[in-house]
């Protein structure tokens, strides 16, 4: 019997190391990242879990949300709590793909020249892109090429990313001018879209006492190591599906492309990212099985920045979120 | 036991619950086939079709040479009715895979227990397949098959044979019939000791309707007596006389009829008509 037959074995991760890890124990330590960033984000309990998921899913996500609801302090907490290096890009229309992806710089030593890749900002685990849509297409497309490829190319050379590696785009849905909205096309790399949203009052109230009343927010621990979520995002890949779920989830995507109130539906990418985040979702609630429920949860942050609405539908004042949300219910 | 891999338990799991489903539908099904076939053995025995004969020829397996053996009709039909309800009972049970019939009465881990069906057929043997077996395995030691046996549908059904089954036997050893009238409404209960079985519809006795004609012919006859020693002869008309007569003028011969208004509707009515006719010719 091979060791992959046991819950204790060998994993490999991305680096070609092995990891000791416990299924059990590795759910367990998801499930403290979650609490760790609960000491300094207050409420918001959904997008932290959809963050999670994103990670463990080894994607990408799409943050849309006003300024001041604590996008950066989210992200920041999540890297301190996984043991993550972290960088922020702030977009800006005269950010360079270079400033981005890093540039060839020459060195001096002794009496020798030699170009040396300085390595730019997107080089971490976790990379929050504050306001992607300021950045220029070109600034955008190098990024969003980095994101999907996990690697730069620079002066012929091709430098990998670190393992793992998140990126975190935020966009600012109030203030559009000067700003280059992301293509369809590009957002589609995206494996979720997250929408923050105003605390309620109570949870205002606590964050005001918490960041505004002279106390230090807690510290918060490192639970979970690199590596080992690199066995989480491994393992989590591995979580068997159910045919009929599976195929649910494809014809959920599907029935976008079909629905008279959307314009555009999602991609087959939609289909694989239901499933693939569906399979996070379980594990990070500590199941072995992806359930329905899983699919239904994920639906609406993977697809609705996949669909486009309908003039008409957008009229009537309809949201993608109310359309997947139908689709969801006759799934 | 103890060298058995994870998705072998799975498998061997999974297997039980298939012959625990196949059990519960075989069960069912047998009920269910046991019931048509009392239902329609009482349904021979005490509502004599028309038409259908009382007995079929069958092959005779217990003859020395290839003979024809006489069964009654009712008692194939009731088998043949037993047999078809049971095999379309059973089809459509097993029809449905087990697992889904399982995992619909034990919700808990239905979804599990499906997803490891998956695996096991996907053959997956990663770690996590690993311990999804294991979880189902061991979650599965806590439901039940029981719930496979829709117990409601079998009581009912059983309820039925116990009451059919002793009817059926009362009617065919008193012999009680329900006979239908020509309205398709049933009659009082009649038993079969009276074995007169002709006569039971007056068109098929008596013919068509048709418009019967009064007599109108006349005729002389003579009556010539002997023995008295008077010569006395009396004269009388057709008319006085329905019946007919060996007497020199020739007659038409006409079937009876009747006149629709007046149609007789009970054989039994008929019958003893026609018994009085009889006896009155016989005298």
């Amino acid at each position: 019997m091979s060791d992959r037959n046991t819950d204790r074995g060998a994993q490999t991760d991305g680096a070609g190391e092995t990891v000791e890890a416990d299924v059990d124990e590795l759910q367990a330590r998801v499930a403290r990242v979650r609490e760790e960033v609960g000491k300094r984000i207050v409420g918001q309990r959904e997008v932290v879990e959809q963050l999670l998921v994103c990670i463990v899913a080894d994607g990408n996500a799409l943050l849309e949300s006003n300024p001041g609801l604590g996008k950066t302090t989210l992200v920041r907490t999540v890297a301190d709590a996984t043991d993550l290096s972290f960088s922020r890009i702030q977009n800006t229309p005269d950010l360079m793909p270079s400033d981005i992806t890093g540039t060839e710089i020459i060195q001096e030593s002794g009496d020798r020249r030699e170009f040396v890749f300085e390595k730019g900002p997107i080089f971490a685990n976790v990379v929050l892109a504050d306001e992607i849509n300021r950045a220029t297409p070109k600034t955008q497309a190098a990024m969003l090429e980095a994101m999907q490829e996990r690697q730069v190319t620079a002066a012929g050379d091709t430098y990998q990313l670190p393992r793992p590696f998140f990126v975190l785009a935020t966009q600012n849905p109030i203030d559009q001018g000067g700003t280059y909205p992301l293509p369809e096309a590009q957002t589609d790399r995206f494996l979720l879209k997250i929408v923050v949203d105003y605390p309620g009052r109570g949870e205002e109230r606590d964050i005001v006492r918490l960041y505004a009343e002279g106390r230090e927010p807690e510290a918060v621990d490192r639970v979970l190591s690199a590596r080992e979520l690199r066995a989480v995002q491994s393992l989590a890949r591995d979580i068997p599906v159910a045919d009929d779920v599976r195929d649910r989830a494809i014809d959920l995507a599907r029935a976008t492309r079909e629905d008279d109130r959307l314009e555009f539906g999602a991609s087959p990418r939609a289909s694989m990212a239901l499933v693939l985040t569906a399979k996070a979702r379980a594990f990070v609630e500590g199941r072995s099985h992806v359930s329905w429920e899983d699919v239904a949860a994920m639906a609406e942050p993977v697809l609705r920045h996949r669909v486009i609405l309908d003039f008409r539908a957008e009229r009537e004042g309809m949201t993608p979120d109310d359309v997947v949300a139908d689709l969801v219910d006759e799934a | 036991m103890t060298d058995e891999t994870p998705r072998e338990r799975m498998e061997r799991a999974i297997r039980v619950i298939r012959r625990e489903g196949r059990k519960a539908a075989l069960v069912e099904a047998t009920v269910e086939a046991a019931a048509a076939l009392v239902a329609v053995d009482l349904l021979f025995a005490v509502v004599p079709l028309a038409g259908v004969p009382s007995t079929v020829p069958v092959p005779d397996a217990a003859a020395p040479t290839p003979a024809l053996a006489t069964v009654d009709t009712g008692a194939v039909a009731a088998v043949l009715a037993g047999l078809v309800v049971f095999v379309v009972g059973a089809w459509l049970r097993l029809r449905r895979p087990a697992v889904e019939r399982f995992g619909a009465v034990n919700p808990a881990v239905a979804e599990a227990l499906r997803t490891a069906r998956d695996a096991v057929r996907a053959d997956r043997e990663s770690r996590m397949a690993a311990r999804l077996y294991d979880e189902t395995v061991e979650r599965l030691r806590e439901t039940s098959s029981l719930g496979l046996l829709d117990f409601r549908r079998v009581a009912v059904a059983l309820v039925v044979v116990a009451v059919l089954a002793p009817a059926s036997i009362g009617a065919t050893t008193t012999g009680f019939q329900v006979t239908l009238d020509s309205d398709g409404g049933t009659t009082a209960p009649s038993s079969s000791t009276d074995d007169y079985e002709g006569l039971q519809d007056p068109s098929s006795v008596l013919g068509e309707s048709e418009e019967v004609e009064a007599g109108s012919q006349a005729v002389n006859a003579t009556v010539e007596s002997s023995g008295s020693g008077g010569n006395e002869s009396r004269e009388a008309t057709a008319d006085a006389y329905q019946s007919g007569f060996g007497g020199g003028a020739e007659t038409e011969s006409q079937q009876a009829g009747f006149a629709e208004q007046e149609r007789l509707e009970d054989a039994e009515l008929v019958r003893e008509y026609n018994l009085q006719i009889r006896q009155e010719d016989d005298q």
